[in-house]
């Protein structure tokens, strides 16, 4: 019943004529963003965010998670058309998706994977109704000794889950701690790291880090490969779009399939759309009549792993929501974009602000509908978009980079940052150091510090208070198991292949 | 070993290594537990320390295993292509300051579009002219977004 009173609440706030305005506003530039190959959802909502600065916090909030949605969608596109995925988690769409298009079925697998998307981002969402209260009720026990322990436990699930090296992604993430603690220090205005710069004395915003590394490194990126596409005709016609009866037919598991397991794999921090997708083609593949098929394009392998990678967005802002913890990159932004607008996600947002916390939620089901509208006969127009060349895209996405850098707070000092993080993005990349650690580690780490010395003060400087509590003591227990297991089923594995010897 | 020296593993882990030991000395130097509890440097030196930790095991398990896997070589053409783009990119992005969005921008697509797509002048010169007078015209006309201003006012 309290969850219908809110969703009621808040659709009466998401069908304001200027709040739905946002939300085809932003499904509307997510999508054309999303598009552009190279720019993931969590570079698109960087680059976007100063957009939505002059608004108010419930209209801006719901134009975000139109841009985050729009992105996703969009993200496919390119999978489908050119082979490029927008994204990590569109690699798995290409597999299938590109091959449909070179068959002659690029409307069909386009069509598909927007009604996968549909489909998947409505059960997320509808998870996310349900399952958000009670998760909240349930964090308000959480004083900062539990705080602290969620984040070192969320944390965790990221390096072990976001990368090939534990070791890479725990270095990363402990980088992106160090750069949250340039500036002064919240407790005792104590200047930290700033090297005698006054500019460094309010620390770094968010915004240069998540554009810089996302955005500017991934030109770089795409520069150094220099890679030649040449894209396939653009299905230029509704009737070119639309998947036939037997090809919807044969994605029914695949529907259901991407919707349950992206949603799972999306409440995970660190687990990521990118396992989502790979998760849901895997199992599509193994419960198939014709696995052999899977890589020659079968409609399966596109509605599943788009499936899973919409479904992931309603999951990820479970913990988002409800705890204030991010799970991914993308996420980290929304939160950035919720806190400067002075909504504080956790537990109390539903209590302290009900009418961002359903506005937003409303706004996602009207959104996947807008989404599903604009995607299904839109895609032929959007995809002229694939038509502007790189020479003229690369220079539009540093031109959207520096803007938005400056916009930070009008200093030329944040354009040399920007590209000092440009930088450190691409060689993070070259060096195989994945970059959600580093974005995480700074989003949370001074909400992670001040928690730990709150605990610390309220034990007098007892480092066993983070233990004693039962909560916290759990949490801590499962984040030391996930950060254990890794190499101790690789010293197993080694034992076991050195025995014949 | 000369190749190890190279290893991407080892050159991180090293530089990591450098940045830990700074982050926990400087953290030193500031209270780490006071009568109201840890101090302004209590949180650096623990990451700190494992920082230093964490690359000192990169670098060893790099110098230690069989086989090294070095700097990719085959893409040096691309690399350059990409670290001079960048280059470019700060110095036009600090140049804005006296050049201005407009000019600084424009230079900065020029050089993009004549060296890393090897387009002719006159693509040069109408994307680089045209991207920037389109970006004035959204972000400082139509937007009213403050954007770095040169002598001439834009």
């Amino acid at each position: 019943m309290e969850v219908l009173n809110g969703l009621g609440q808040g659709f009466s706030v998401a069908l304001q004529p200027m709040n739905l305005l946002w939300c085809l506003v932003g499904c509307f530039l997510g999508t054309i963003v999303g598009i552009l190959p190279g720019l993931g959802p969590a570079a698109t909502i960087a680059l976007l965010l100063p957009l939505t600065y002059g608004m108010d916090p419930t209209g801006g909030i719901i134009m975000l998670c139109g841009i985050y949605f729009g992105a996703k969608y969009g993200g496919s596109t390119t999978s489908i058309l050119l082979n490029i995925p927008g994204e990590a988690s569109s690699v798995v769409t290409c597999l299938d998706g590109y091959q449909m298009a070179r068959n002659g079925r690029a409307g069909a697998a386009l069509g598909i994977s927007a009604i996968a998307s549909f489909i998947a981002g409505t059960f997320g969402i509808v998870a996310l109704t349900v399952m958000a209260p009670p998760i909240a009720s349930f964090a308000l026990r959480f004083s900062s000794p539990e705080y602290f322990a969620l984040m070192v436990l969320g944390l965790s699930l990221v390096v072990v889950l976001g990368g090939s090296s534990l070791i890479k992604a725990l270095l990363a993430l402990l980088v992106g701690l160090w750069l949250t603690s340039i500036g002064t220090d919240l407790f005792t205005s104590q200047s930290r790291f700033t090297f005698g710069s006054s500019f460094l004395i309010s620390g770094i915003d968010f915004m240069i880090v998540a554009i810089g590394v996302f955005a500017i490194a991934g030109v770089m990126e795409s520069i150094q490969a220099g890679e030649e596409n040449t894209p396939l005709p653009v299905p230029s016609s509704l009737r070119e779009l639309l998947p036939s009866m037997e090809e919807l037919k044969a994605c029914r598991f695949a529907f259901a399939n991407g919707s349950i397991v992206g949603f799972l794999v999306g409440v995970l921090p660190g687990a990521g759309s990118s396992i989502a997708s790979f998760i849901a083609y895997g199992i599509e593949k193994s419960v198939s009549k014709h696995p052999e098929k899977f890589g020659t394009g079968v409609p399966e392998g596109v509605a599943a792993p788009e499936g899973a990678n919409n479904a992931d967005s309603g999951g990820a802002l479970v913990p988002l929501l409800t705890l204030g913890i991010p799970g991914g990159g993308t996420t980290a932004i929304l939160l950035s974009a919720l806190v400067l607008w002075g909504v504080k996600p956790g537990p109390l947002m539903m209590i302290e602000s009900p009418q961002v916390f359903w506005g937003l939620v409303a706004s996602l089901y009207i959104g996947n509908i807008v989404l599903l509208v604009l995607n299904l006969p839109l895609v032929p127009v959007f995809a002229q978009i694939l038509r502007i060349p790189l020479y003229v895209l690369f220079p539009i996405i540093f031109g959207l980079s520096l803007v938005g850098a400056y916009s930070v707070s009008d200093n030329i000092m944040n354009l040399a940052l920007l590209a000092g993080f440009g930088l450190v993005g691409y060689v993070m990349a070259k060096f195989n150091f994945p970059t959600a650690p580093l974005i995480l580690g700074f989003v949370l780490g001074d909400a992670m510090e001040r928690a730990v010395r709150q605990s610390l003060t309220m034990s007098q400087g007892d480092p066993t208070i983070l233990v004693e509590r039962p909560i916290s003591a759990v949490m801590l227990g499962f984040a030391a198991l996930i950060l254990m297991a890794p190499p101790l089923m690789a010293a197993l594995r080694r034992r076991r292949l050195a025995v014949p010897h | 070993m000369a190749s190890r020296r190279f290893d991407k593993d080892v050159l991180a882990g090293l530089a990591l290594a450098t940045l830990g030991s700074f982050i926990a000395l400087r953290a030193t130097s500031w209270d780490l537990m006071g009568e109201d509890g840890p101090g302004p440097g209590f949180f650096p030196l623990g990451y700190g320390v494992l920082m230093l930790a964490l690359s000192l095991v990169l670098t060893l398990r790099a110098l230690l295993r069989p086989s090294i896997h070095t700097l990719e070589t085959g893409g040096s053409a691309g690399h350059m292509r990409a670290i001079l783009t960048w280059a470019v990119f700060a110095a036009s992005a600090l140049a804005m300051q006296m050049t201005g969005f407009v000019l600084g921008f424009a230079l900065l697509t020029m050089f993009i579009v004549a060296y890393v797509f090897r387009r002719g002048w006159r693509s040069m010169v109408l994307v680089g002219f045209g991207c920037s007078a389109g970006f004035w015209l959204v972000f400082t006309q139509l937007l009213g977004v403050e954007l770095p201003a040169g002598p001439w006012g834009f």
